[in-house]
């Protein structure tokens, strides 16, 4: 298994800026001191990754260090489990994500953050919540690479792994992202509201249309109309086959 | 918001949403000259209960909304002169890594005032390297004591510095630190003791107890002997 960050790599168009960089990174830092965090600095363009950690729960992950570079070896070692290929595959759906403009607001004020299965040194496992945003693109502009990537880490109680989401932090909406495993022509990732994965998680509990419909104060048509749509987007055959796509990716 | 920023501008908005967000916490970016406010994050409007945006032509100063009117004087105070501090280091060395901590009552939208650590730090300079914009965040950390203001910087080696409301000015900690006599003032008052009581036992006169108590009120900046007893237990002192 390679390293799952840089499996596949932006490509920069020029050289970034380092200059004045000091000073975004140590505001982090006084962030992280006084609320005893833990997260990743992911360098794409020097593909390096630098982990900072101030929270005592953490530091038996990479050891009592203020500030350390990762090599492949301790990073493998956060994902030492055998779901390896889709956490690079959330990945890449990430830095494709991050690269457009998918929601359409200017400011591009969205993180997204997903759940990891890992080991102990004990060999227990338990569950990382890691949460990203891009701290800096190579430019202000909407053309700009992402280029600084910060990984906020943290224990989660939730059991499932993947569970990738988007928070729209202008707008206050939270979409789950769903990624297109099957190659077909469909787009690489869907995003699937809140509402939508409801109405799946509530069908796979046995209930029948007229229960969700009473349960969720909907009306039949429109729960129709969502489930085909949900269905044409899942690329999936009935809704028991969604529900095991979705499920797949942690999302029920 | 409804003007237009500059591109710089809307990036440290664009952070400071984020951060707030991945943070979980109140935050705001000023002006770092006259503290005006630019940008509120949503957290910090629903915990406060007041949106700046809304009030454009506020003409108080903006920290008087949200701090208690107790802790405002010497707020402002301070805020001038860790100024003057921050502007000075940076002149001897640009872009130097700086913060000011606040341990200070902040209006919630209740009405109520919870303790609260605020955290200042420059983000933004201009050419010449001193700082234009500083991020506010905002901590429910209760701690007090001489720690309630505190400003560390980079010069001279990486420094804490703690406010004295006496010389009204940053000192190092040596100068704050409780005397041998003001432990054992603390430790009678702790007993349920009155000042003839304390000067009694310890056989000094009234009036330098009175001193030394008023001495404990400066350092830990409190009004009363069971706050400065509260302190002193906090940090294991008595």
């Amino acid at each position: 298994m390679g390293n799952p960050f840089f499996d596949k790599t932006l490509n920069f168009t020029s050289i970034p800026s380092y200059k004045n960089l000091h000073s975004s990174v140590s505001t982090l830092i006084v962030g992280a001191m006084n609320l005893r965090a833990a997260f990743l600095l992911i360098d794409q363009y020097k593909r390096s990754i630098t982990f900072y950690s101030q929270n005592p729960n953490m530091t038996y992950l990479f050891g009592e260090v203020e500030e350390k570079t990762l090599d492949d070896e301790s990073i493998e070692k956060l994902f030492s489990t055998d779901n390896g290929h889709f956490y690079s595959q959330i990945i890449e759906t990430a830095n494709e994500i991050f690269k457009g403009d998918i929601l359409g607001n200017n400011n591009r004020t969205y993180s997204l953050s997903y759940n990891c299965s890992t080991l102990r040194p004990d060999g227990t496992a338990y569950m990382l919540k890691l949460k990203m945003f891009v701290l800096k693109y190579t430019d202000y502009s909407s053309n700009g690479i992402p280029w600084l990537i910060y990984y906020k880490i943290e224990e989660t109680e939730e059991k499932l792994s993947g569970n990738f989401k988007l928070l729209d932090i202008i707008g206050n909406q939270e979409y789950s992202i769903f990624i297109n495993t099957d190659y077909s022509h469909k787009d690489k990732y869907e995003l699937l509201t809140n509402e939508e994965v409801r109405i799946l998680q509530l069908s796979s509990d046995g209930l029948t249309e007229q229960e969700i419909v009473d349960r969720l104060e909907s009306n039949m048509n429109t729960l129709k109309n969502i489930k085909t749509n949900l269905l044409a987007r899942l690329n999936a055959k009935s809704i028991t086959h969604a529900i095991f796509k979705v499920k797949k990716q942690g999302f029920i | 918001m409804k003007q237009k920023h500059s591109d710089e501008l809307s990036e440290l908005i664009r952070l400071t949403s984020l951060f707030s967000e991945i943070y979980d916490i109140p935050m705001t970016l000023n002006d770092f000259a006259d503290d005006s406010l630019i940008y509120q994050s949503k957290r910090h409007a629903s915990m406060t209960g007041f949106d700046y945006m809304k009030h454009n032509n506020l003409t108080q100063h903006p920290y008087s909304v949200i701090i208690d009117k107790r802790d405002l004087p010497i707020t402002l105070e301070i805020n001038q002169n860790a100024k003057i501090i921050i502007a000075r280091t940076f002149k001897e060395k640009p872009f130097a890594k700086s913060f000011l901590t606040y341990n200070i009552r902040i209006r919630q939208a209740n009405n109520e005032y919870k303790p609260m650590k605020i955290v200042v730090r420059p983000v933004s300079f201009n050419v010449d390297g001193s700082p234009k914009h500083k991020v506010t965040m905002y901590m429910p950390i209760e701690q007090k004591g001489y720690q309630r203001f505190a400003l560390y910087t980079e010069s001279n080696g990486g420094c804490e510095f703690y406010y004295s409301s006496l010389r009204k000015k940053f000192v190092e900690h040596k100068t704050i630190e409780l005397k041998h006599i003001e432990i054992e003032i603390l430790k009678h008052a702790s007993k349920g003791y009155t000042t003839p009581q304390i000067a009694k036992t310890m056989d000094i006169k009234t009036d330098l107890v009175k001193y030394y108590k008023k001495s404990i009120y400066n350092k830990y900046h409190v009004s009363s002997m069971s706050e400065a007893v509260y302190i002193a237990l906090f940090y294991e002192l008595i």
